[in-house]
């Protein structure tokens, strides 16, 4: 069977100056289609057992409108946040940026990725448990659905399409198929 | 009679697409069209924030895409026109959807093959604008069971290839629609084949397609010139909705096959669609049929015809029925001039 998740690519903030890892030419292989409304459709589809996994992306790189984007976010079923690699963020606002995504999206999984920043992910996961404990949504870590794959650690080289398969399984594994 | 070429229900938030089938090869990816509708439809928001309006149509020189919202989808379906019938069925077809799937379309991720049993509401659906009723089915021999159900059941032994679906309405004592329902679902599981008969009694009428082609400045126009030159715009011309093709043959003086050729082509791109005509004959004393007629065997004919010409029944149907050709009965009938009034239906 083919399962279909919509899966919007996202920069650490809303900024102008969004970074993305993976690149375009990793995401897609056959088919190219592309609009101007600011917005990049972007297909990905992986054999993950006996299922089809139909990826599809929405790059709002374009965009430079935070209300259209905001609205291209809803009913997302996954979020990459693609982080800047050259700087430290805060902390705090990455935490808000993802509570900003989660408003229009709260059901999502969110895969948070960069280059060695396993310890900033480890922080972020932290501060946004202890706030949404804090707010009283959830009781433990493990209800959050947020994952990160720290690219550092593989070459460069088909970075893209491992990122992708590896949230592809992790979608798929919040399915009952 | 409008040419649909697919249909897209599309989730609402999401954007991806539930359900999606293609009633001719358009070769458009159901993921980045539904995708492309959801992000100008978010688009047309922004500009304008009414949460009670929303885009409905989308059109260019030679198709639209005509949207209507449900509560969790919305369906996009592209054809040559607006046209309000294939509206009204895309209406109907995200309610019978929403209503079937209604829990499915919460789920974590989109399993396509659920809905895809769909595909048989949606086919019956559009059954009507798919196929012709002036269309010959025959029956493709073939292994598999065909799929039973009463109108099928009732309309499998009327299938020879010699009947229209007019006709087969008919014998069947069904709806038209009915019969073009049947049909499409048994087409689209290719148990039938749908062949185009033309006869030279058949009458053409124009479409709003056809009245775009007549303007030398349009796309429309300058394709059937480059197909047939003048002689495809002449006929266009000459298809008034009232004479026949010997009619027409005979008025632009050119061999009925090449006449044949153009048709075919024009009905195909849905720039001319078949006529049906239903006579109705007033009520006459037996002295003004006599006087109309000459000899015994006529009168029993007009009094005949007096009795089924209630505007109910097509002229192919009282042919059928009275075993006279289409031709006869109209040169008799207009015999009794002012008596007769006919109502001209486009299928």
């Amino acid at each position: 069977m083919t399962i279909k998740f919509k899966v919007i690519l996202v920069g650490s903030s809303e900024s102008d100056n969004e970074v993305y890892l993976i690149e375009e030419k990793d995401i897609l292989k056959g088919e190219e289609y592309q609009t101007n409304l600011g917005l990049d459709f972007k297909l990905q589809y992986k054999v993950i057992g006996e299922n089809k996994v139909n990826l599809v992306l929405w790059l709002t790189k374009g965009e430079k409108h935070k209300e259209i984007k905001q609205n291209f976010y809803k009913g997302a079923d996954g979020i990459v946040v693609l982080f800047e690699t050259s700087k430290e963020e805060n902390i705090d606002q990455i935490i808000a940026r993802i509570q900003e995504l989660r408003k229009n999206s709260p059901n999502s999984s969110i895969l948070l990725i960069g280059r060695n920043i396993r310890n900033r992910m480890n922080q972020i996961v932290e501060g946004y448990t202890r706030q949404l404990i804090k707010e009283g949504k959830v009781q433990k870590k493990t209800d959050l659905n947020i994952d990160f794959y720290d690219v550092g650690v593989l070459d460069e080289k088909g970075v893209g399409t491992a990122i992708l398969d590896f949230f592809a399984r992790k979608l798929l594994s919040r399915t009952n198929y | 009679m409008v040419k649909l070429q697919g249909l897209y229900i599309i989730l609402k938030l999401r954007g991806i697409p539930a359900f999606s089938t293609e009633f001719v090869h358009a070769n458009l990816h159901p993921d980045l069209v539904s995708g492309f509708l959801t992000a100008i439809s978010h688009f047309a928001r922004e500009l304008h924030a009414d949460k009670q309006k929303d885009i409905n149509l989308i059109k260019r020189e030679d198709f639209v895409i005509m949207i209507e919202d449900g509560n969790k989808t919305f369906g996009a379906l592209i054809a040559d026109f607006d046209d309000k019938d294939a509206r009204a069925t895309l209406k109907r077809v995200i309610g019978l959807f929403e209503e079937e799937f209604d829990k499915n379309l919460d789920e974590f991720g989109i399993n396509t093959l659920v809905f895809e049993s769909f595909k048989d509401v949606v086919v019956k659906e559009f059954g009507s604008l798919l196929v012709n009723p002036f269309y010959f089915p025959k029956l493709i021999k073939t292994d598999e069971n065909i799929p039973r159900d009463p109108p099928i059941d009732k309309i499998l032994p009327l299938i020879d290839g010699e009947k229209n679906l007019n006709e087969i309405a008919y014998a069947a004592t069904l709806p038209v629609e009915e019969v073009c329902q049947a049909i499409s679902i048994l087409e689209s599981k290719n148990f039938v084949e749908l062949r185009i008969k033309i006869e030279e009694l058949d009458i053409f009428s124009t479409t709003d397609k056809a009245t775009e082609a007549f303007s030398r400045e349009t796309k429309y126009h300058r394709k059937i010139i480059d197909k047939f030159g003048d002689k495809g715009i002449d006929i266009l011309y000459a298809l008034d909705g009232k004479k026949d093709l010997k009619e027409i043959e005979k008025e632009l003086q050119m061999p009925f096959n090449d006449l044949l050729k153009i048709i075919i082509y024009l009905l195909e791109e849905r720039f001319i669609t078949w006529i049906e005509l239903y006579p109705i004959m007033r009520q006459m004393t037996p002295d003004q049929v006599i006087a109309l007629t000459s000899d015994s065997q006529e009168q029993a004919l007009a009094f005949t015809l007096m009795n089924i010409c209630d505007g109910t029944y097509p002229l192919s149907s009282i042919s059928r029925k009275l075993e006279l050709s289409r031709g006869e009965i109209r040169r008799f009938l207009k015999r009794f001039r002012n008596n007769v009034r006919w109502i001209v239906k486009k299928i």
